[in-house]
């Protein structure tokens, strides 16, 4: 039996008459990397939320046995006074690094996911779309998550940062964490998925392993009951 | 799940805006300019006597912008937070503002209460107007912090400011009622419930009042809503969910 990281239980959300997230039951298994898929408004953010304790659940329940969660959100928000720097000294102080593993892991870091270590010294406020992104992994990177959660894992990124953040995800699978990506991009999910979640109506429809299926988008198309239209 | 211990990230976040709000900078020059400017002038007992009636408006400036930005911009949908760690840095900063005005009230205090006590002009009665300055200080941050929930960056200063400039014209239009509220403030008498009750939704608004007049119950009652609006501001923070941008 699969050891499991991360387990949902009948997961309920309401928002006034709208059900977000219905009896959500779902598994994440660690060296692995979970795809998340659904369509628009199919639940996928309120599950996330509801994972990281930023939404309190109407009822049901989620074990984590991850001592460390990270989360790199769509479209990641700063403090508008802190620069990027003193964001990083903060996450470090925070998560018990000392100033040098800091600055040594931050240099690598940079490296790892094609970051402008020069950038640190302005406010994060101030950076393009994506590179507020990388800072985002940069500060989770620091956190040394054992599970890591990330809505849409490529929106803003550059197709040289989307290969890096790829080989950085297969890196950290292949020391034991857990991914769980949350993502419309399935050709790129389909290159470092292991494991599938989809999300209809605010469902869990299928979950499952990747291998002896079809790829990932004749499975979503298949789960999620969308026709592919044949133009 | 846990993780990093939200206490130094709030202490940290929070001093870092104290520090980096132009508001603060300029609030506090102006506050040290008009000491110096009194005692130049006049002489060091009006500029001590000022100082004990005006340092709470420290506290107040600088619980602007308590909640509301941070809540609705996204910035606490991060690593630092997840797991709820949220509610325990919105908590810590109300202790860490208050920390801040008191910190610095304390810093000036000291300053002027050598010198008084060097020139023989101390009083005792000082230390109780002081105590009293920093419970009216604390009650700006209850009270600030929890209006911040509803307004957006400093309004939430603004219109405590402006209430108590239309309080202070209300007074002026009682003044020449003999039985007026004007009348009584002056003479320091609240005979009767009513006039008390009086007394402290007038506090509410301006709770300066009570560092003059510092009877066991206006200082109980400003005590009492301090920890009202404080309680008003757990309850909303222990309910509070980051639903949208």
């Amino acid at each position: 039996m699969r050891t499991v990281l991360l387990q949902a239980e009948r997961l309920s959300k309401r928002f006034g008459s709208v059900e977000a997230v219905k009896d959500a039951t779902f598994d994440v298994h660690p060296n692995a990397i979970t795809a998340f898929l659904g369509e628009n408004g199919a639940g996928k953010t309120t599950v996330l939320k509801l994972l990281l304790g930023f939404l309190s659940p109407d009822s049901g329940r989620f074990s984590c046995a991850a001592e460390r969660v990270g989360y790199v959100p769509e479209r990641p928000a700063f403090f508008p006074w802190l620069r990027g720097d003193q964001i990083l000294q903060c996450t470090a102080r925070a998560f018990g690094l000392s100033g040098r593993e800091a600055d040594r892991e931050v240099e690598s870091n940079c490296r790892r996911i094609a970051f402008d270590l020069s950038l640190l010294g302005r406010k994060v406020q101030t950076y393009s779309l994506g590179n507020q992104k990388k800072f985002s992994y940069l500060q989770n990177l620091l956190v040394h998550p054992d599970l890591l959660i990330i809505d849409e894992p490529f929106s803003a990124l550059d197709p040289v940062s989307i290969k890096s953040v790829r080989e950085l995800f297969r890196e950290l699978r292949a020391r034991g964490k857990a991914l769980l990506l949350s993502s419309h991009l399935i050709s790129e999910l389909e290159k470092v998925c292991d494991e599938f979640i989809i999300i209809k109506g605010g469902r869990i429809v299928a979950q499952g392993t990747l291998v002896g299926q079809p790829d990932l988008e004749s499975l979503f198309f298949h789960y999620s009951g969308t026709a592919l239209l044949a133009l | 799940m846990s993780g990093g211990n939200c206490l130094p990230v709030g202490l940290f976040i929070t001093r870092r805006k104290l520090l980096s709000a132009r508001v603060n900078g300029l609030v506090l020059s102006g506050f040290l300019l008009l000491l110096g400017y009194l005692w130049v002038e006049d002489s060091f007992w009006l500029s001590f006597r000022a100082f004990l009636y005006l340092c709470p408006f420290l506290s107040l400036f600088f619980a602007q912008d308590m909640m509301n930005d941070e809540i609705s911009s996204g910035v606490l949908e991060n690593v630092f937070f997840v797991g709820g760690r949220f509610r325990c840095y919105l908590l810590s900063k109300n202790a860490f503002v208050a920390a801040s005005g008191l910190g610095i009230t304390l810093v000036l205090f000291s300053g002027f209460a050598l010198y008084g006590l060097a020139g023989g002009q101390f009083e005792a009665l000082i230390l109780g107007q002081f105590a009293a300055g920093i419970l009216v200080g604390l009650y700006y941050v209850a009270l600030a912090g929890f209006l911040s929930f509803f307004f957006r960056a400093g309004s939430n200063v603004l219109i405590m400011l402006l209430g108590q400039v239309l309080l202070f014209v209300a007074l002026l239009f009682t003044a020449s009622q003999r039985t007026g509220l004007a009348e009584r403030l002056t003479a320091s008498s609240f005979p009767g419930i009513g006039a008390k009750l009086e007394f402290l939704a007038v506090s509410g608004v301006l709770p300066n009042i009570v560092i003059a007049q510092r009877s066991w119950w206006s200082v109980l009652g400003l005590g009492v809503m301090t920890a009202f609006f404080f309680s008003l501001q757990v309850w909303k923070i222990k309910s509070l969910e980051l639903r949208r941008r």
